[in-house]
């Protein structure tokens, strides 16, 4: 159970770190829209878990954060990537496609492959 | 790298946990918001519109829960609550706590003052040079302490016909480590007229002199040079 959560956390981060680089700063809530949007039902469940990963991230200095205006005026805390987070989501994207095409090559193999 | 900064951040965030805790709350109270008008412009009634929000957003006290976890340092935290808790309890109930401290007292002063005893009289390096290589010095055949006890027979220090003796006979004082060999000779009669050094034929000192270790630092080692040997072995 734990780990479950671990692992949705790591990948929640990660596209926590996406959405940053290609939207540029965003509040909570955008960044909560987004990666529902593209993911589906990944966060519909949970909204706010997104929070404490943000803190994590920001702990870590791969983001930080600063009260803004959204656009219909409301106070709003914004988030945006810092060096480290982008070089952070390269290296992570890096690490992701590589799994991903490893487990993609484990399941595209045949009982013939392997023998 | 990483884990540095975290714990430097969680220790500066720690002091400023009220703030942080503002902040969240500020934060989910403005996602709630957002959410709500977003439910709204989809034509939800705002209440319903507001339970939607909240309902999607998931358990508040969950959330703020693990957010704690991120931030300060919870080890710490917990750790001083649980010493408030403890302190609370102690001056609930003063006689429980006399008791306690009566004791503990007791049972701490009792031992920091034997080990002080014993460090001194055992631990603690003599303050010379090499203190394995001081010995008493004596003419009965066992020696001041005798597997841990102190013997009746006193043995005495040096005394000063025995260091006139060392003096005079310089060839002696010099073969006295080689004598160390002739205390086997005190353990058994035959062999050690076998073994007796020459020099110890050639002194007319009549003594068994026999030698123990000062320093009591091994156990063993009074034992083993319990006797640095007679300079002249008994002609039994």
């Amino acid at each position: 159970m734990k780990e479950k959560r671990n692992v949705l956390q790591g990948t929640l981060a990660l596209m926590v770190l996406k959405t940053l680089d290609v939207l540029g700063p965003l509040h909570g809530y955008g960044i909560a829209r987004r990666i529902e949007h593209i993911s589906g039902n990944l966060l519909a469940v949970n909204q706010g878990t997104l929070y404490p990963v943000l803190l994590k991230l920001e702990l870590e200095g791969s983001i930080a954060s600063a009260w803004g205006a959204s656009e219909n005026n409301r106070k709003a805390r914004f988030y945006r990537l810092t060096r480290a987070g982008r070089k952070q989501l390269q290296a992570e994207t890096r690490g992701w496609k590589q799994t991903a095409a490893i487990m993609e090559r484990f399941f595209a193999a045949k009982a013939e492959d392997l023998q | 790298m990483k884990a540095l900064r975290r714990f430097l951040k969680r220790l500066t965030s720690w002091t400023r946990r009220q703030g942080d805790e503002a902040r969240l709350r500020a934060e989910i109270e403005e996602h709630l918001a957002m959410q709500t008008a977003e439910n709204v412009r989809a034509g939800l009634s705002p209440v319903e519109a507001r339970r939607q929000a909240v309902l999607t957003f998931g358990a508040v006290e969950a959330i703020r829960e693990e957010y704690r976890d991120q931030r300060g340092l919870p080890v710490l935290e917990t750790l001083i609550q649980d010493t408030r808790h403890a302190l609370r309890r102690l001056r609930k109930s003063p006689a429980f706590t006399i008791t306690t401290v009566f004791t503990l007292a007791l049972g701490i002063g009792a031992t920091t003052s034997i080990f002080t005893l014993a460090y001194a009289v055992i631990l603690k390096s003599l303050a010379v040079a090499n203190p394995g290589e001081l010995y008493r010095l004596g003419k009965e055949s066992r020696c001041c302490y005798w597997g841990g006890y102190s013997q009746e027979k006193e043995f005495s220090l040096v005394f000063y016909d025995l260091y006139k003796y060392f003096r005079t006979t310089r060839k002696a004082s010099r073969n006295w480590r080689r004598s160390r060999q002739a205390s086997r000779c005190m353990a058994s009669g035959a062999q050690a007229v076998q073994n007796r050094p020459k020099v110890t034929q050639a002194s007319s000192y009549p003594a068994i002199i026999s030698g123990c270790s000062v320093s009591m630092r091994m156990p063993g080692e009074c034992w083993t040079r319990m006797m640095i040997g007679p300079v002249r072995c008994p002609s039994r």
